[in-house]
């Protein structure tokens, strides 16, 4: 017996020694990880260092896993706001973590979600109304997984000649694969006292790297649609550039949609176009990503005028969730309608017309929220239709779902006045 | 001697496994070996220190994913993942260890994953002093700098 433990100790010695261990580690999830930083010296090392959390981070990517879904709720009547974690969709409503509070930096302005890139998740409180400058953004940017933030320096942009107003429009955070870096991208709309003058849309840049901001201008007039209607960009990975997506909306003309594109290497804009047959009256659209490929998904809000008098659990509901995916990127042509959510599958979960959190979880289920405060997953092989979790949605009614890889993402190396800070076991932010 | 288009495998204990090249091939340094030196398609391979119990199991494992990769038909992928489960389950402690090192020298990288997915599952939930036993590791932190790192990150533990 004593030799034969021995022997097996012996062998352990030689899979320690080896490449072996980081092949084995590379397939752990974050907090087993962190855990493990205590085992040894060499663990805490390997486990640290950069090279392992890329290594770790391209297992995940490859293999399409360690997927959380975060979702953004409000407690009750307070104004302060929540994150849940959901692992697994084996084991739906299983928290994955417990809830954490987000903080709320400024009363009565909701923060938001603006989407997620190699595990890093943007949340911001962006200046919304004209009471606020859009150079008071305060973002954070947060490795859930291992519980920290940092929080990016803001920019100082004025406001273009002969407007008053800026509104920050929207936020995306992508990673540039030429320069290693990650950027931010900022959507500002500029107003002016003069009603007459339409609003302009500037872009600014931030990056990680240096911590500091850029102007990139006004976007150019090429560009027919501007204004992203949507929180959290579509990111698609180009031969080697990373391409931000939004459906966007035109300045004056909010009935014509089409896509804007970002390309975070080049700092490039594009429009795309939207299916042939697409009738923008009345329909929501949201963008989003399925088998690598961009994904619209488009429902009709026609539903929802019958909705008077409510009550909205009672929604008699007529029309289909339409998922229609780009097959050849930049290809008009290329539109498929690829799945129709049923109506008769939904019955009892009316979605909220105006929420998005709508995205996809690991390319089989399309994420929405009813009316009543359930967040809903809809399987896209049979339209079969799941409760998650019912939120208390009293006094923000919309939810926001994101779904997001834990990974040991931790910009080694950072300076310039950045610095990682810890989330505490009791959420404060400080 | 093997007939054409089968190979010889001779284990560190002198035991001969006659396998069709296909089979033998899925390890990556046995397929240099043979095309590097035609020689060792005609004769014997000595597998180093890989004894008869661990080859077996290799070729066994080996078999199934080559008939796989040439007819997806018989051996669909939903087979393939069931035999890859039962292989692993099916191995105590000291066989997987073995695999694990045979499969790494070998450079049969599909089985090498498999088992350090099956470590990886091992291994998940367990605590650091666990670990420790499991791996025979030293505890090489003085209980404060131990302390300082589990007073980090409390929600892991």
């Amino acid at each position: 017996m004593m030799n034969s433990v021995s022997s097996i100790q012996k062998k352990m010695d030689w899979v320690l020694s080896e490449d072996v261990l980081g092949e084995i580690l590379v397939r752990l999830p974050v907090k087993s990880l962190v855990r493990f930083r205590c085992v040894s010296k060499t663990w805490c090392d390997l486990i640290n260092s950069p090279y392992f959390a890329d290594m770790h981070l391209g297992h995940g990517k490859n293999h399409h896993h360690r997927p959380v879904l975060l979702v953004k709720r409000f407690i009750g009547d307070e104004k302060k706001a929540l994150l849940s974690f959901h692992s697994d969709i084996a084991v739906f409503g299983v928290a994955a973590a417990p809830d954490l509070k987000l903080p709320s930096p400024h009363p009565n302005t909701p923060i938001q979600l603006f989407g997620t890139c190699n595990g890093i998740v943007c949340i911001a409180e962006l200046a919304r109304s004209v009471y606020y400058h859009s150079d008071k953004d305060k973002i954070y940017l947060c490795n859930l997984a291992t519980r920290q933030f940092l929080t990016p320096s803001p920019g100082h942009f004025g406001y273009p000649n002969g407007f008053e107003y800026s509104f920050t429009t929207s936020l995306g955070l992508g990673f540039d694969p030429s320069t290693r870096d990650y950027k931010l991208v900022k959507f500002v709309s500029y107003f002016s006292n003069e009603i007459t003058t339409p609003p302009v849309i500037g872009v600014q840049i931030y990056q990680l790297r240096t911590n500091s901001w850029r102007n990139l201008g006004v976007t150019p007039t090429a560009i027919t649609h501007p204004w992203p209607s949507q929180n959290f960009p579509a990111s698609i990975l180009l031969n080697g550039s990373l391409i931000m997506h939004w459906c966007a909306s035109h300045p004056v003309d909010d009935k014509t949609r089409r896509i804007l594109s970002f390309n975070m290497c080049i700092e490039a804009f594009q429009n795309i176009e939207f299916p042939r047959d697409f009738k923008s009256i009345d329909t929501e659209s949201n963008l989003s990503v399925l088998n690598d490929s961009l994904a619209l998904i488009l429902f009709k809000r026609r539903a929802f005028r019958q909705l008077q008098p409510p009550p909205p659990s009672d929604i008699q509901y007529d029309h289909s969730i339409d998922i229609w995916v780009m097959m050849e990127y930049g290809i008009k042509e290329s539109w498929v309608k690829q799945y129709s959510i049923e109506p008769f599958s939904l019955l009892g979960h009316a979605p909220l017309r105006w929420t998005v959190p709508w995205s996809f979880w690991n390319d089989n289920i399309l994420l929405l929220q009813s009316v009543n405060g359930y967040l809903i997953s809809c399987s896209l092989k049979d339209n079969c239709c799941r409760e998650i979790c019912k939120y208390d949605i009293r006094r923000f009614g919309i939810l926001e779902a994101i779904v997001y890889e834990e990974t040991l993402v931790s910009f080694g190396g950072i300076g310039n006045g950045l610095y990682w800070r810890k989330i505490d076991g009791d959420s404060t932010w400080n | 001697m093997a007939s054409k288009g089968n190979l010889t495998l001779k284990s560190c204990n002198g035991k001969e496994f006659i396998v069709e090249e296909k089979v033998a091939v899925m390890s990556t340094t046995i397929k240099n070996m043979v095309d590097v030196d035609d020689s060792f398609a005609q004769g014997v391979i000595p597998i180093i220190g890989v004894d008869g119990k661990i080859l077996a199991k290799l070729i066994e494992y080996c078999k199934e994913h080559a008939e796989a990769d040439e007819d997806e038909e018989v051996k669909s992928e939903e087979y393939l993942k069931k035999f890859d489960e039962k292989f692993v389950d099916e191995l105590n402690l000291n066989d997987l260890y073995d695999l694990l090192k045979a499969s790494n020298y070998l450079e049969i990288t599909k089985l090498l994953n498999l088992l350090c997915q099956k470590v990886a599952s091992m291994i998940k939930g367990k605590k650091p002093e666990e670990i420790r036993r499991i791996f025979n590791i030293k505890n090489d932190f003085t209980p404060e700098e131990e302390e300082e790192i589990n007073r980090q990150n409390p929600w892991a533990f």
